[in-house]
């Protein structure tokens, strides 16, 4: 079910794409993202997210909320006249453990104010963040710890 | 022309003079980086600002399609950036590598009479030739003296000793003062100072002249089993 | 009506274009590889971005917004990707960082 839902979905972006909302287009779209998800079929285990959509949704807003302060406050960094930096690299302890929950997390991380992911500790215990002010390391640390990961735990859990 | 047009115009010129600025201060970490990552961060950067120009032109000109492009040069930009980030990783240890500084330590870190035999045999085949180029590269200037054939390849040293010139904190003496130390070199021992990297960067550049010379040497020895 | 739609798209491709600048500026004034990335991954990518918001805004056709769309998410997508995978690079490779970093909490 979840799988032609899937590919129905696949579809429509496959119409706004092409540009041309024709039934001929839509089917044809249809057979393309149903032939992609065949290629992929022993990949998909997708049953039962569409209940979290709702969650997701809400981390995708977080995340262009969070997008548009971390472009405001860098471009407020590079355009202040004295600059006085105190860029650092800390270690973010992770509660998540799954390898895609940590992949999202870091690209999250990546693009919030000042932070940007650098590196997983090999055991998978910590995330090493690059920061542009790190004079308080513990901030940038509660910040993302009460923010994505929060909703990365609530939408994935 | 209506106000809604006008706006457009006043606003899309604007947005071209902004992104002729972002352009040039960004070609010009590229033509300053100290090191490579900085210049693929600033080459990224350029792919992003010239995204920008293609959509001021599809607004200006009205062809939406200019979207397509964008999105298509978008995604050689992150292929590219993916590519170079793998190169760095790849060159860890020999930053630097792949720039010739030419001038003294080269000469003897070449065995000369080697590359002027090679010079000599060059001119057969496209790829003695090319071996030619290379010993005329790793020897410096007086094999090419030495052989006339070797000439085509003199434009190629030319153009090489423009390269370090370019590159400022290359001293050439020393580079050969630290040749023997070479090859323990992994990675810059000291983090903080960046004299003590400049210092590395030579040492690496003279261990990569090692290397071409030591190309120079094992490649005419294909030419002479031929015959 | 059209002066709305002109505006708007005005304010997109004057922002975009203005943190583009933000992005180069930053470029030149950030002391080391790992904060020039922040500029040019985050203040870069918000003003293509908006570039091209602005391309689908000033068209008013739905297929062509939501191609804009669509490369608008590809670019946010990409960008950390990117950054990260370079900083990693630097970082193995040994590129050193400023003299002016406070914390490193990696060694």
């Amino acid at each position: 079910m979840i799988l032609y839902l899937l590919s129905l979905i696949l579809a429509f972006i496959w119409v706004v794409i092409t540009g041309s909302a024709s039934l001929l287009n839509l089917i044809f779209g249809f057979a393309l993202s149903t032939f992609a998800l065949w290629i992929v079929r022993d990949e998909m285990s997708a049953r039962g997210y569409l209940p979290r959509l709702g969650r997701i949704l809400s981390l995708l807003a977080l995340f262009f909320k969070e997008l548009a302060l971390s472009a405001w406050k860098v471009a407020m960094v590079v355009l202040r006249p004295r600059m006085d930096l105190k860029p650092g690299i800390f270690a973010f302890p992770l509660t998540v453990d799954r390898d895609f929950e940590i992949t999202l997390l870091a690209n999250l991380i990546t693009l919030t104010p000042g932070t940007m992911s650098v590196d997983v500790s090999d055991d998978r215990k910590f995330l090493y963040v690059h920061a542009i002010d790190c004079s308080d390391v513990e901030a940038p640390k509660r910040d993302i710890a009460n923010g994505f990961e929060k909703k990365i735990m609530e939408a994935f859990r | 022309m209506s106000a809604a047009d006008t706006i457009l115009f006043v606003a899309a010129w604007l947005g071209l003079a902004l992104l002729v600025a972002a352009f040039l201060l960004t070609v010009w970490r590229v033509v300053r980086g100290p090191t490579l990552p900085d210049r693929v961060v600033a080459l990224d950067m350029l792919v992003g600002i010239v995204i920008g120009f293609i959509a001021l032109i599809a607004i200006r000109t009205g062809f939406t399609l200019y979207i397509d492009i964008a999105i298509a040069l978008g995604l050689v930009g992150f292929l590219a950036t993916v590519a170079f980030a793998r190169f760095i990783l790849a060159s860890k240890g020999r930053q630097g590598a792949g720039v010739y500084s030419a001038g003294a330590p080269l000469q003897d870190t070449a065995p000369a009479p080697d590359a002027t035999h090679v010079a000599a045999r060059g001119a057969r085949g496209k790829s003695a030739a090319k071996s030619a180029k290379v010993a005329a590269r790793t020897s410096g200037k007086t094999s090419a003296k030495k052989s006339p054939k070797s000439l085509p390849a003199s434009p190629a040293v030319a153009e090489l000793a423009s390269v370090p010139a370019a590159s400022p904190a290359i001293a050439p003496g020393k580079a050969a003062e630290e040749k023997p130390s070479a090859k323990s070199i992994g990675k810059p021992a000291n983090k903080s100072a960046s004299k003590t990297v400049s210092k590395s960067t030579s040492k690496t550049r003279s261990k990569s002249a090692e290397k071409t010379a030591g190309k120079a040497v094992t490649k005419p020895g294909k030419p002479a089993k031929g015959e | 009506m059209d002066v709305v739609f002109a505006i708007f798209t005005a304010i997109l491709i004057l922002g975009g274009a203005a943190f583009a600048l933000v992005a180069a500026i930053g470029l030149n004034r950030f002391p080391d590889v790992y904060s020039r990335m922040h500029a040019a991954s985050k203040a870069g990518t918000v003003g293509s971005g908006l570039l091209l918001l602005a391309v689908g805004v000033h068209s008013g056709e739905l297929s062509v917004l939501a191609r804009a769309l669509a490369g608008f998410f590809f670019f946010v997508l990409t960008a950390p990707v990117s950054a990260h995978l370079l900083a990693i690079a630097a970082l193995k490779a040994g590129y050193s960082m400023s003299d002016k970093t406070v914390t490193n909490e990696m060694e």
